[in-house]
């Protein structure tokens, strides 16, 4: 599951799947097994990173999680993928689709430029294939595919600047024969 | 002899004197505001009685209300904690005049040793060096014109009744004189109902060094050592450590030797700290003042000496005998404390009020916590900002500050802003390391004193904030 984390002014693309006995964290170039274990009804929790532990104390405020690392505070907001701004324009844009949406229209998450685009029209993606690196704050971010489908059509060619939520690409789904 | 002891004062040092009173098998009795009425002190006391509204002039400083529970209570004793109305001599005088013991110096000590310029004379009549200043109160710009010359810039202007920064100012040459006397005095006479100030030299490059004394009945002193409370913030101390780094034995025996001399002058009673300023550029030591009550720091002491300041204050009270002699006080390794306060050290250290949602403390065999901080704790305006005090002690310096760094990182407190970040810089700045130090070190370094963990370190708390996500997804 892909997860948006904004810190500051900083945001950081990354991947967390459940696994057992961890859960698998991917972000940049790295791939390292990760599990935060906590006591039921404390706020207290150890990151264990790899062969790194860190303690911190997580806690929810309203939409965002305070965490408060080393004595100083952060508040840190995470946003679930691509997928949820998608469920979001969709509500707000037709309201009347069907259950099972045809098409995801993906759009930027952040301001940046298109640097590179993996993608053609036509093209069949699997889910979690990468589409595009965004280059924003000198840091690459590279755009997975949310759902598996077939591009319909770009919108924001490669080189490109564009704007938060702006369009990029859609994916039509459903029959893929 | 003591049976039962009233605790004019609230938050950790009230617990801390209840636990003394406990040990020593003394009945106890809290008092506490209307804010205070859950309070941690509150629950642990044998009794417990109301003095009125949060504001302290409307609780914690109503000296009549304070003896008459005493009295009612049937305590012998009333031990004031440190502020509040720890250094008023008029209580001091009030209990003893109630027939109930101040566990503390006498009225006339704390008279004496309260008035800086009597205190200064006294020290100067010692042979121990004072700073450079003018032995006299000035309200006049023209006094303060003379003395500011006869000194030489740059000099500290102070409040002569009392202390706490306030009416204190630093004047660099002659032409900020006119509003810096207008200011102090004006802050002077706010704080302390008299307006007028002295001058004395302002040493640039300082450290705060002090002493801890213990005094009995019968003129027996001993000291606890030195501190060195140098880290401090508007004159408040954040930092404080024992030994004080870079000082030489013979400094150290001399200071110390000094602040006995000066107790045994004012028929000292109890425990009270002899307060020195270093100069470094001349490496000379001059006295500042006394401070005659138990202080926030003592624990720094009593880690490293293994005496409970607090018992012995109360044995002393009792008409004990002091139990041990100078040369059975054998300090051993350093300790250090860190003042954990409600502040926000990003914004210029301000109150950071609000509802302590969280609270877990480090613990070890070398960790000392005093504390009265309890999950849902509201944090009020009317009192001191300070939370928790973290006291390490370490074989040497360097393991006291390893296991500060450790016990900060397993230290949290939320719902409030703290000093906690601060301090885990502050530990690991190369002048604090070095111990060369001063008390404009937080001042000066401010920038890297406050700065945030580093970028890279950013991803470790995306990656634990998603992965905590992601738990909350599968659980929903």
């Amino acid at each position: 599951m892909r997860f948006t984390v904004a810190i500051g002014y900083r945001e950081i693309e990354l991947e967390a799947n459940p696994g057992n006995p961890s859960a698998t964290v991917c972000w940049g170039s790295g791939e390292q097994p990760v599990r935060l274990e906590g006591q039921p009804g404390s706020k207290v929790y150890i990151l264990r990173l790899g062969e790194q532990t860190h303690r911190m104390a997580i806690m929810k405020v309203g939409s965002e999680y305070l965490i408060q690392w080393r004595g100083h505070d952060f508040p840190v907001r995470v946003e679930r993928g691509v997928a949820r701004r998608y469920r979001a324009l969709l509500q707000k844009t037709a309201p009347r689709l069907p259950k099972e949406p045809t098409a995801h229209m993906l759009t930027s998450h952040m301001p940046g430029l298109i640097g590179k685009l993996f993608i053609r029209e036509g093209q069949r993606i699997e889910a979690g294939e990468r589409l595009w690196v965004l280059e924003a704050m000198k840091m690459e971010n590279e755009i997975k595919a949310p759902v598996p489908g077939v591009v319909e059509k770009i919108h924001a060619q490669e080189g490109t600047q564009v704007e938060k939520g702006q369009p990029v690409c859609t994916i039509r789904l459903g029959d893929l024969s | 002899m003591l049976r039962k002891v009233l605790i004019a004062n609230r938050s950790e040092i009230a617990r801390r004197i209840i636990r003394a009173c406990k040990e020593l098998g003394l009945q106890t009795v809290a008092v506490y505001s209307d804010a205070d009425r859950y309070a941690l002190h509150v629950q642990e006391a044998n009794e417990a009685y109301p003095l009125g509204l949060p504001p302290p002039v409307r609780s914690y400083l109503r000296i009549e209300k304070i003896i008459e529970i005493a009295k009612r209570s049937g305590c012998q004793a009333i031990h004031p904690g440190y502020g509040f109305l720890a250094e008023n001599p008029d209580f001091a005088q009030a209990v003893e005049e109630a027939g109930l013991i101040f566990v503390g110096p006498s009225a006339q000590a704390i008279r004496l040793l309260g008035d800086k310029l009597a205190a200064r004379r006294l020290a100067q009549s010692l042979g121990i060096p004072t700073l450079p200043g003018v032995m006299e109160k000035i309200s006049d710009l023209q006094a303060a014109r003379r003395a500011a010359e006869t000194i030489g810039y740059p000099v500290l202007m102070k409040a002569a009744a009392g202390g706490g920064g306030k009416g204190m100012r630093v004047v660099y040459s002659p032409e900020e004189l006119s509003s810096a006397l207008e200011r102090a005095m004006s802050e002077a006479h706010a704080a302390f109902g008299d307006s007028s100030v002295f001058l004395e030299k302002f040493v640039l490059r300082a450290k705060h060094v002090e002493v801890q004394i213990l005094a009995d009945n019968e003129g027996h002193v001993v000291h606890l050592c030195e501190r060195e409370c140098s880290v401090q913030r508007r004159h408040q101390k954040l930092i404080e450590e024992s030994p004080a780094p870079l000082l030489t034995t013979s400094e150290r025996t001399h200071l110390c030797e000094a602040a006995v001399r000066l107790a045994c002058a004012a028929r000292y009673r109890s425990a009270g700290t002899v307060e020195f300023l270093y100069d470094v550029a001349q490496q000379r030591f001059y006295f500042l003042e006394v401070n005659t009550r138990v202080q926030v720091e003592h624990p720094v002491t009593e880690m490293r000496t293994g005496i409970d300041i607090i018992q012995e204050q109360l044995r002393i009270a009792s008409g004990e005998r002091l139990s041990f002699s100078q040369a059975d006080v054998r300090p051993r390794g350093h300790a250090i404390e860190l003042r954990v306060c409600a502040e926000d050290p990003q914004n210029d250290f301000s109150p950071s009020l609000g509802k302590v949602v969280e609270v877990h403390f480090p613990e070890g065999e070398h960790i000392r916590i005093d504390h009265a901080l309890q999950r849902g704790e509201r944090i009020w305006p009317y009192y001191d900002s300070l939370l928790a005090k973290l006291i390490l002690w370490g074989e040497d310096r360097q393991q006291a500050i390893s296991r500060a760094l450790e016990a900060l990182d397993d230290f949290f407190v939320l719902g409030v802003r703290t000093t906690l970040g601060f301090h885990r810089n502050a530990l690991e700045h190369p002048l604090f390391r070095s111990g060369e130090y001063c008390t404009d070190f937080v001042e000066r370094e401010r920038q890297k004193l406050l700065a945030a963990p580093p970028a890279e370190m950013i991803t470790i708390l995306a990656i634990a904030a998603a992965v905590r996500e992601l738990t909350e997804y599968e659980g929903s």
